[in-house]
């Protein structure tokens, strides 16, 4: 990975993508190979909603604020603290949840708060594990126009991600990824029907729409009423 | 009034309701961060663990057999986190499995070769009445380790108790802390083994969060409630044993029942909807 990488990791459920960003993350040990990291590197982390426990606790300040280690005594937050977590609620547009709780908010604020808890750490690279399943259209737009800001501003981005057409597509770079590396380079390059039926093994058909490209996915035969055999 | 104040007049009864208290708020404490990683029946096996260190120690170390129990007690719960941690047995499991074989290995050790030693009635219920200095001084420095351990770890022990990979991602040692927990743990359950007993000091651990936990949405609210529920089902369940005539460890568990009962019945469905899911492990916990 380089400073500017702005990557997504594309396959189908079971492919290794979320095994592949906890290698990245350390929490994994690689049985074979190895995975190099510098050793002060900052990493931020937003993990899948779902594998959020929603009962617990915790408002949504609460939970932004865990990212960041205390140097003082007291548990509770400084003033300096909560003034970086307002900022950084702040920066995502939800500086009026604060005082939620966690389940309270939509698919997309909870999504922006996991990111507000990364980015407090002021992270050189950030990791997303599949940052747009389960929001809205618009949600996903805002989410990828945040990250593309974040990029701008000089943060290395690796997500993984199963929708092709929705984020693969508008990324400047993608890993395709079935138990191993199936293809690797541009949307351009990587979503072609050759590259994409190694990966997700379904034939699939490839457009361009105002120089993006689009994945139509034949599917199976329609069901017509009476024609069951 | 007068009657009120009878029992105070009794130095026995004084002491009995600062230990009681001091019993109720360090397990109500301790016990948010249990209850809310799924762990609450650690609290069931981890007494009877040590019930069981009790039994065998008094064979080996005549004089020294509670610090034996308690090393028996921190031995079988980092025994439970390390089989947790490296194989596919649930920490349910684990604690069923680990805590109940210790218990059984030192009441057999006993049975084998032991002659004397304290009653068994009062280890299963607790004797406040029978306390010694030695305890009050141990209950009160596990009082001391357990808040600041609590304070000093305070954002470590949350973030590894909310979202441990996370946590591990983020410079958190979830490892030490999560093995710093147990020795805790056991220590506090020990220092209170003998005020609540070992079949009761389980609920304790439980029901003061539990109770918390429908009152709030907030983790350090939650903390502080908890805290202080233990303390006052500590301190009133006390006072009604004295009236009642029954062992206080059982008073201070049916006060807890009672005061969940009436905090469910108050907070209703928000409050049934907030402690849903309590027993589960985070990563069982599927959406909202």
């Amino acid at each position: 990975m380089h400073e500017d990488q702005f990557t997504g990791i594309v396959g189908p459920s079971g492919a290794g993508k979320t095994t592949l960003l906890r290698l990245l993350l350390q929490t994994l040990n690689p049985v074979a190979g190895t995975v190099w990291r510098a050793p002060d590197l900052r990493v931020g982390y937003v993990p899948q909603l779902e594998s959020v426990s929603w009962n617990f606790p915790i408002t949504v300040f609460e939970c932004v604020l865990m990212s960041r280690k205390s140097s003082r005594i007291r548990p509770w937050s400084s003033a300096s603290e909560k003034a970086s977590v307002s900022a950084v609620l702040d920066r995502l547009g939800i500086s009026d949840l604060g005082e939620r709780h966690i389940r309270e908010l939509s698919g997309g604020q909870q999504q922006r708060m996991f990111l507000a808890r990364a980015l407090l750490r002021q992270p050189q690279v950030l990791l997303l594990d599949e940052p747009t399943s389960g929001v809205d259209i618009s949600t996903r737009h805002d989410i990828l126009h945040l990250l593309a800001d974040l990029h701008e501003d000089g943060m290395a981005i690796v997500l993984t991600t199963h929708d092709l057409n929705g984020i693969a597509a508008h990324l400047p770079h993608l890993v395709c990824v079935n138990n191993r590396i199936v293809g690797e380079g541009t949307p351009n390059e990587v979503m072609t029907p050759e590259v994409l039926e190694r990966t997700f093994g379904a034939r699939m058909d490839v457009l361009e729409h105002l120089g993006v490209r689009l994945v139509v996915d034949e599917g199976p035969t329609p069901y017509t009423p009476g024609t069951r055999t | 009034m007068e009657t009120l104040l009878e029992p105070l007049s009794y130095a026995f009864f004084q002491k009995g309701l600062l230990v009681a208290s001091l019993s109720g708020a360090i397990l109500g404490l301790i016990g948010v961060y249990i209850v809310l990683r799924g762990m609450s029946y650690i609290g069931h096996g981890l007494a009877h663990s040590i019930f069981g260190g009790f039994a065998a120690m008094q064979l080996f170390a005549a004089k020294f057999y509670a610090i034996g129990a308690g090393l028996w007690g921190i031995a079988s719960a980092l025994a439970i986190t390390t089989v947790t941690k490296r194989s596919r047995v649930g920490a349910d499991a684990a604690i069923g499995v680990i805590t109940i074989a210790s218990f059984a290995l030192g009441v057999a050790l006993f049975a084998k070769f032991g002659t004397s030693g304290p009653s068994f009635e009062n280890a299963l219920f607790g004797s406040i009445l029978g306390i010694t200095t030695g305890q009050i001084v141990g209950l009160i420095a596990v009082a001391i380790l357990t808040t600041g351990f609590v304070i000093l770890r305070y954002r470590a022990l949350l973030f590894s108790t909310f979202d441990p990979d996370v946590a591990a991602v983020s410079g958190v040692n979830v490892g030490r802390i999560e093995a710093a927990l147990m020795v805790v743990l056991s220590l506090a359950i020990l220092a209170t083994l003998t005020v609540i007993g070992v079949t009761l000091v389980a609920a304790m651990l439980v029901i003061p969060a539990v109770i918390a936990r429908m009152l709030t949405d907030s983790f350090g609210r939650m903390l502080a409630y908890s805290t202080l529920i233990g303390t006052l089902c500590g301190f009133i369940g006390m006072y009604t044993s004295y009236y009642a005539d029954v062992p206080s460890g059982t008073m201070i568990v049916l006060v807890g029942a009672a005061l969940f009962i009436v905090v469910l019945a108050t907070t209703g469905g928000s409050g049934l909807s907030r402690s849903a899911g309590l027993d589960k492990h985070p990563e069982e916990l599927v959406s909202k």
